[in-house]
């Protein structure tokens, strides 16, 4: 499913689509209207005898009677004024922009190691698609085997220090990418996160505006117009699991854990994350209030499933940080100091046991 | 072991001190700078409903620090590692007058002998600069 963003403009202006139509179906449609009326005789009664009003802010009119129709067209309007502004707060920036953050960490990735095997990105869900290492560098692995073939001669105690330390960091670098690919892949869930709430914001004014527009042609005795919103946030953090191993990943990137004890890559830890969930609201009712109950029910359940996927994201981070700062000692590697304290050491102490010369 | 023969194997440190551990330490660098380039998209990545901050963003934020700096420490041992063989490298010539001129020899006019075929290919560029979040 292709991704389409609907940017601030596009909300703010489907909110107040929606809000025009509440109040014109509700001035238009006899039970709307009556219900209206109803409400707003109800709400005078409120403001004149000091109580809280169900329109916030509303004060019995000055002149005519509240449910006349310039008061009530006021009423309404105040009533549903709100609405542009929910829709308006869910705008986000359009997640495909941060494309690069993610092209610049599967390459850091690649630069370690090539073997992300993963195709071409071609879903809603990112999958990595720059496998390429960073220009101008050369893979670790290559220049630690090269520099070995260099050292074959030299023996000594900090001839043999100097060589464990380039094996200690070609694993240190294993290491590094798993981090590197953790970073991707919370961002991937991060972003995804962003898509799906874009998506679902805009699904659940669309079948509101629907839902109401279905008023429009109701008579009296008809049924309720209704309209069913499919919310898909709650499967975001599962589908970029999913997209990674079906992108060919397998176990080499995204799935593997790595290679330290108790230490499992973020990938692992998601690996029970609940399975791709969509949710069904229904928005409808007979007049326009049920609906715009619904669209409320439906905002709330958007933002509720995305504390939620926000919530399994960060204890995913969490678990994983705190693995990775209990074994930061074999992320980075400090030269031994049997070959840094040669740094200033004369010829004896080179040539001695204890320093570096030829077999 | 002394004079050409001890060179060549002089040669063959110098080749680490000055290809390798430089190949090494610029692959580093461009890690570290490649993962700091992330800090300027991620205000967009991580922002949240109603012009808030989503949770993640500073547990994220932080690894990648980490990362950052690990990167960029790395690139900088490895640059310090190649000082000590340099070291080596020269306390020796200093002591072998005709290892040292056979050194010299074979490393004048800018050449670098006995590389490796994939060495060839390692950068020669200029290292590029490492960033560290300074509130490691």
């Amino acid at each position: 499913m292709a991704f389409t963003y609907h940017g601030p403009d596009q909300l703010q202006q489907l909110g107040e689509k929606i809000r025009d139509k509440a109040i014109s179906v509700t001035m238009d449609q006899a039970a709307s209207y009556a219900a209206a009326q109803q409400a707003a005789v109800n709400d005078a009664t409120r403001s004149d005898t000091g109580q809280v009003t169900q329109v916030p802010g509303y004060t019995t009119p000055a002149g005519g009677r509240p449910d006349d129709e310039g008061n009530l067209l006021a009423y309404v309007a105040q009533a549903y004024a709100g609405i542009p502004a929910m829709f308006a707060s869910f705008a986000l920036p359009n997640p495909d922009d941060c494309r690069p953050m993610l092209d610049a960490l599967y390459a850091v990735a690649a630069t370690v190691k090539v073997d992300l095997t993963m195709t071409s990105r071609n879903s809603s869900v990112a999958a990595p698609d720059a496998v390429a290492p960073l220009p101008g560098t050369a893979h670790v692995a290559d220049i630690v085997d090269a520099a070995k073939l260099h050292l074959k001669e030299w023996i000594g105690n900090a001839a043999n220090s100097f060589e464990h330390y380039l094996d200690v960091n070609a694993r240190a670098a294993v290491l590094q990418r798993e981090v590197t690919l953790s970073l991707a892949l919370s961002l991937e869930a991060q972003l995804e996160i962003n898509r799906r709430v874009n998506t679902d914001i805009w699904e659940i004014g669309q079948k509101t505006y629907k839902a109401l527009d279905g008023l429009d042609a109701w008579c009296p005795g008809g049924n309720a117009s209704k309209a069913s919103a499919l919310l898909t946030i709650g499967g975001a953090i599962a589908a970029v699991i999913f997209a990674g191993a079906t992108a060919g990943a397998g176990t080499a990137a995204l799935a593997a854990a790595v290679s330290v004890e108790g230490w499992q890559s973020l990938a692992t830890i998601w690996s029970n994350s609940k399975p791709l969930q969509e949710k069904k609201v229904d928005i409808g009712g007979r007049t326009v209030p049920p609906i715009i109950t619904g669209m409320q029910n439906a905002i709330n359940l958007l933002t509720k499933t995305l504390d939620t996927q926000n919530q399994e994201l960060v204890n995913g981070l969490s678990k994983f940080t705190d693995a990775f700062h209990h074994n930061w000692n074999d992320v980075l590697i400090a030269a031994p100091d049997k070959f840094t304290k040669l740094r200033s050491a004369d010829r004896d102490t080179i040539s001695g046991t204890d320093g570096m010369f030829v077999r | 072991m002394e004079g050409w023969q001890f060179a060549a194997e002089l040669s063959q440190l110098r080749v680490v001190s000055r290809v390798d551990l430089p190949a090494l330490s610029h692959a580093y660098a461009s890690m570290n700078q490649a993962v700091d380039r992330t800090a300027g998209q991620e205000g967009g990545a991580f922002a949240a409903p109603g012009g808030g901050v989503a949770p993640a963003h500073g547990l994220w934020s932080s690894l990648r620090d980490d990362l950052q700096n690990i990167l960029g420490r790395t690139a900088t041992n490895m640059l310090d590692a190649g000082v000590v063989l340099e070291h080596i490298v020269d306390t020796y010539a200093a002591a072998d007058a005709a290892a040292a001129s056979s050194l010299e020899a074979a490393w004048a006019g800018g050449q670098t002998p006995g590389l490796l075929e994939a060495e060839e290919r390692f950068t020669r560029e200029v290292l590029p600069p490492v960033v560290l979040k300074t509130d490691d």
